[in-house]
């Protein structure tokens, strides 16, 4: 009876010694550390011997989805922060044409203004130019407070050319540094219209249509 | 202190970003700041469309006459120029004049490194086993030509 009794409260003892470790093995899992496991003993067939093997696979199981989570969150990010430096891009290289009226095309530009950019500038706008069949357009350099020389003599050039395609090409916002430029180059600026600001040269352009138009 | 990899365009915005706030602290004019930018925008862009890849990095330099600076470093991992006094020339590459015509498609117009040398006090270029690296410095005080 004796020898019956203390060896079936010694097999609860060692259930309940089980229990609490797998408590404590899921509770870590719980706190995020998907690495540990449970001891299982070779040979053990008993139903806590397979229950541990299935919480060992469970864990593992969240551990790999925890792990392809972080990989997917990184890549997220990752992607996130690209598409923000591209945005960044975007905005500091484009230069929108607009069509402000029936045949007035408008260029702000802003930012830094290098060759490349001035050179991609021109295309775009010798483009726009001959599709929209604009009459004239306005580019306005408000937002430009540096232009290298070579820069500012291919902004005359492109005016010029736009003036070939048989419409008006006409500067705005023209800061007195860059003024200055032009004037130390000697450029030739005949060919090209210039005006104190947009507001000016908009309002000229569109009574100067509605003009011919009634 | 500014040190870029460049492989893109994206490189090239984030370095010239970097190097205009660089100068600002230093107690460039905003113009001024602007116009390193447009040194930093243009060694980048030439970095890319000749020579392949390579790295903007700063470094603040300062002299007894001419006051705090930024050396600009340009490494590239391209070809040689083939004629440096050519390739400063506006209109021009390191072979010879630009084609006009051809000017509307290339990526620029053959004035990059002009302007590099009008912005900058000092100019350099070192060949290298595996690219070159173009070093330009510009100092508080303003260069000559402007």
């Amino acid at each position: 009876m004796n020898t019956n009794e203390s060896s079936e409260s010694e097999s609860e003892q060692r259930i309940l010694e089980s229990v609490a470790d797998a408590l404590l093995v899921l509770s870590n899992v719980g706190y995020g550390d998907y690495s540990t496991r449970l001891d299982l003993k070779e040979g053990d067939n008993s139903p806590l011997a397979s229950l541990y093997a299935g919480i060992n696979d469970m864990i593992a199981a969240l551990g790999a989805e925890q792990e392809k989570n972080q990989q997917y969150q990184q890549e997220l990010e990752g992607k996130l922060a690209t598409i923000e430096r591209q945005r960044i891009a975007i905005q500091e290289l484009s230069t929108p044409i607009m069509e402000v009226w029936d045949g007035v095309l408008c260029v702000p530009v802003v930012g830094l203004m290098d060759t490349a950019r001035s050179s991609e500038m021109t295309s775009a706008l010798l483009r726009a130019v001959v599709e929209k069949s604009a009459k004239c357009a306005i580019i306005d350099i408000t937002g430009i407070d540096v232009m290298d020389t070579r820069t500012v003599d291919h902004f005359v050039r492109m005016a010029k050319a736009v003036r070939l395609l048989g419409s008006e090409c006409v500067l705005t916002g023209m800061n007195p540094h860059i003024a200055q430029t032009v004037v130390h180059m000697g450029l030739d600026l005949s060919n090209v219209i210039t005006h104190r600001n947009l507001r000016d040269a908009l309002q000229q352009y569109v009574d100067l249509l509605l003009q011919g138009s009634s | 202190m500014v040190n870029y990899e460049i492989r893109s365009w994206v490189d090239v915005l984030a370095a010239r970003r970097a190097i205009r706030m660089l100068a600002d602290e230093i107690g460039f004019l905003p113009r001024e700041a602007t116009e390193l930018a447009i040194v930093a925008s243009e060694l980048g862009s030439n970095i890319l469309k000749y020579g392949r890849y390579g790295s903007l990095v700063s470094k603040l330099v300062e002299r007894t006459r001419e006051g705090k600076g930024i050396a600009l470093s340009a490494r590239d991992f391209g070809p040689q120029f083939h004629d440096l006094a050519m390739a400063l020339k506006d209109g021009h590459d390191d072979r010879g004049p630009l084609d006009p015509m051809q000017l509307l498609g290339r990526k620029g117009i053959g004035g990059g490194l002009g302007a590099v040398l009008r912005l900058t006090h000092n100019f350099a270029v070192h060949p290298l086993a595996d690219g070159k690296e173009i070093i330009v410095e510009r100092y508080l005080k303003r260069p000559k030509q402007l």
